[in-house]
């Protein structure tokens, strides 16, 4: 084994007994080897002391007045509300509605369908009346038996058609 | 909301100066880099979960403080780099002496290994705390927290004898 390596397994020896992963046969192994080898005990003490001290550092306690100006924050950084999935998915359900209500027909209302009722009356009446002013015309110019064979003869066609179909 | 807030910044606004000062070794630039964390996390309050909080807190403030590194460093003369080598405390260590050198040496450390060794060693956080924050595995965490406790022994060693 060269010294480098040697090495290294005695500081991998030291870690794992600092971290407490070493067996106790193998720190009872270390510490015969540190009895008998200054250089391994100065090893470990110089860990150990490292160890220590960085334990000792510990976490430093926030000031007092950062711990008043964190207890601020809410006050003075007001939250943007940001658009969150549900919020950007209703938004565009809603535009999505909106759209299909737009180019859906509307349904009429009672206002246009009465108004519709009444223009319907109005021709009605006016083919009611202009029916009954030509069935008069055509009495006028052809006679009444003939106007009634003209208008039996289209009803045998009509029935004869309708028959054969 | 704000009363959740309020218990994260009990939990953890002294882990996160304290971070913050060992990183910047300068406590009133960690004072403004825990407020930036703690405004940050007023802001994200609804993404970060109670699990993760501190991962996140300690995550945000490390890199808050990696950021005024490199910019301090971008503006460090050279010659004062030269200058700030440590002399070390010595061959008779008072307690207190070899905590004063250990900041500075941690403070020369390279990233991952500075805030390895102040996460775990300092701030006495679990592997697995460790792991998470720095975005390591748990077997990066164990090597390179080694490899950084070894660099801080070879360097007592050295200026100790």
């Amino acid at each position: 084994m060269t010294d480098k390596s040697k090495r290294e397994q005695t500081q991998a020896a030291i870690d794992r007994l600092l971290d407490g992963s070493l067996s106790p046969d193998q720190a009872e192994t270390l510490r015969n080897q540190a009895e008998q080898d200054t250089h391994l005990a100065k090893s470990i003490i110089n860990a150990y002391q490292i160890q220590n001290s960085l334990e000792n550092l510990g976490i430093q306690p926030a000031p007092a007045d950062l711990k008043r100006r964190l207890r601020g924050i809410p006050s003075s950084h007001r939250r943007s509300p940001g658009l969150a999935w549900p919020v950007a998915a209703t938004a565009a359900l809603s535009l999505v509605i909106a759209v299909a209500v737009l180019r859906t027909p509307a349904p009429p209302s009672a206002d246009e369908i009465s108004q519709a009722r009444d223009e319907l009356a109005l021709a009605m009446s006016y083919l009611r009346h202009y029916g009954v002013q030509t069935q008069n015309e055509l009495q006028q110019e052809i006679g009444g038996t003939l106007t009634h064979a003209l208008i039996e003869g289209i009803r045998e066609g009509v029935s004869k058609d309708s028959n054969s179909t | 909301m704000s009363l959740r807030f309020r218990r994260l910044v009990n939990a953890y606004e002294d882990q996160v100066f304290s971070l913050a000062c060992y990183l910047l070794r300068d406590r009133s630039e960690a004072q403004d880099v825990a407020q930036e964390t703690f405004v940050k996390l007023w802001h994200r309050l609804d993404d970060v979960n109670k699990k993760q909080a501190r991962a996140w807190l300690m995550k945000v403030t490390r890199n808050a403080c990696l950021d005024r590194l490199r910019q301090r460093r971008s503006t460090t003369d050279v010659t004062e780099t030269i200058a700030a080598v440590d002399p070390g405390p010595g061959q008779n260590l008072h307690h207190q002496q070899l905590g004063e050198w250990l900041q500075r040496a941690i403070g020369n450390l390279k990233e991952p290994y500075r805030s390895l060794v102040l996460l775990r060693d300092v701030q006495q956080n679990s592997y697995q705390d460790v792991a998470n924050t720095l975005e390591l595995s748990l077997d990066q965490v164990k090597v390179y927290l080694y490899r950084a406790r070894r660099v801080l022994r070879e360097r007592l060693q050295e200026v100790s004898t």
